[in-house]
């Protein structure tokens, strides 16, 4: 898929919400002011039309825009301070499951403020999420149109930015989003709602690990949830009861990418591929991509794994 | 005040920095949000206070970011 690209200014017109985002962080956020500019000039007018659809669907109330950006920035400066430790330790905070979850998936305030919100502008403003987004579109949905998909899942739903664009994409499927955290499960609904298609889908609160449903899927995406585990393995082979025999999965997970709630360090894409394989899938197609150079030799780099699996 | 300018210099690799109390991210150009966390964490290390995440996000001139180090009972002056 071609990624049109452009010297041109941004036309506030055209991308009335996007100029809007570029003027809340020069008014609020200073350091954030070349972002928009930076991005507009790298991914040009598809990546300004996705941007401006999502922008005007979901935050159509006042202020709904500038308190979700307070959130992002929030999330991104408590990400980039985790790393700077990372860069010196190369290790992740000890943490259990359970503890992320206390923390991150049923705090309501810091999901639906911060969490969230961070996650659903992260597919925008991160240049390497931005290119593993086209990779899931170009490669994995469209083999669900040719084959005309008819269902799906979606396993870790975060901001449901996944099961949104494969509804938004394919009229006709139908989507199921599996998740723990009834706060993903609002704000993933409020995104499909927003986007016309609740009617097609529905947030299912179950534990995989403990209870996966049996050959559910013949499309299966399950995006950066592997390394919220202190043992992603359960979790994988959860997946893979999920999944037809002739189905195919979009999996992904970060790599050496410290947050709150990531908890199992994957630091190579090779040692993801090697847990899946372990579980029953088949690799048919992968993707790596890095946050940014590395700012020294061997500093580590955050980076996405993503692969399709049979 | 010489160990901020010190920081800055360090951050911005820039030894003609100099700060004032309007000293703000449109003077430096390559001020963006990695060296701002990178700012904020060296005046934590060297001032050994702990910023909140709303400090970090209002710090955008020199002169908020002392009156927040003053306030932390850190002796900054001009």
């Amino acid at each position: 898929m071609q990624v049109t690209t452009s010297n041109r200014a941004l036309d506030p017109k055209r991308y009335a919400q996007v100029a809007n985002v570029e003027a809340i962080f020069r008014r609020d956020y200073p350091y954030m002011a070349g972002v928009i500019p930076r991005l507009y000039d790298n991914f040009g007018d598809r990546w300004a039309d996705r941007f401006e659809t999502t922008l005007s669907k979901m935050f159509s109330e006042p202020n709904d825009l500038e308190k979700a950006l307070k959130g992002y920035v929030s999330y991104i400066f408590e990400v980039l301070r985790l790393h700077r430790r990372f860069e010196v330790e190369r290790e992740y905070v000890n943490k259990t499951y359970e503890q992320a979850a206390q923390e991150v998936y049923h705090n309501e305030k810091y999901m639906l403020e911060e969490y969230l919100p961070g996650a659903l502008f992260g597919h925008f403003f991160w240049p390497h999420h931005i290119r593993h987004n086209i990779f899931f579109e170009s490669m994995f949905l469209e083999d669900m149109r040719r084959q005309d998909a008819a269902n799906f899942a979606d396993v870790g739903i975060g901001s449901g930015f996944f099961s949104r664009t494969i509804l938004e994409n394919l009229p006709q499927i139908r989507g199921t989003g599996y998740d723990i955290s009834q706060n993903s499960k609002r704000y993933a609904e409020k995104q499909i709602g927003a986007f016309g298609a609740l009617d097609r889908y529905e947030v299912v609160l179950r534990d995989v690990i403990y209870d996966p449903p049996e050959n559910v899927a013949d499309w299966l995406v399950s995006v950066e949830v592997l390394e919220h585990f202190e043992d992603p393995m359960p979790f994988i082979r959860g997946l893979r009861t999920m999944l037809r025999d002739s189905g195919k999965a979009f999996i992904t997970a970060a790599l050496n990418a410290p947050q709150r709630d990531h908890i199992y360090l994957y630091r190579t894409g090779e040692e993801v591929l090697a847990q899946l394989e372990e579980a029953g899938f088949e690799l048919e197609q992968y993707q790596y991509l890095s946050a940014h150079k590395p700012p020294a030799k061997g500093v580590p780099v955050p980076q996405v794994a993503a692969f399709i699996m049979i | 005040m010489e160990e901020l300018i010190r920081i800055f210099r360090e951050v911005f690799e820039n030894d003609s920095i100099e700060l004032g109390p309007e000293t703000s991210v449109d003077d430096i150009e390559t001020w963006d949000s990695f060296h701002h966390i990178n700012i904020m964490l060296e005046i934590e290390e060297t001032f050994e206070v702990e910023f909140t995440t709303e400090e970090i996000i209002r710090s955008t001139n020199v002169g908020e970011l002392v009156s927040i180090l003053q306030n932390k009972g850190c002796d900054v002056t001009w």
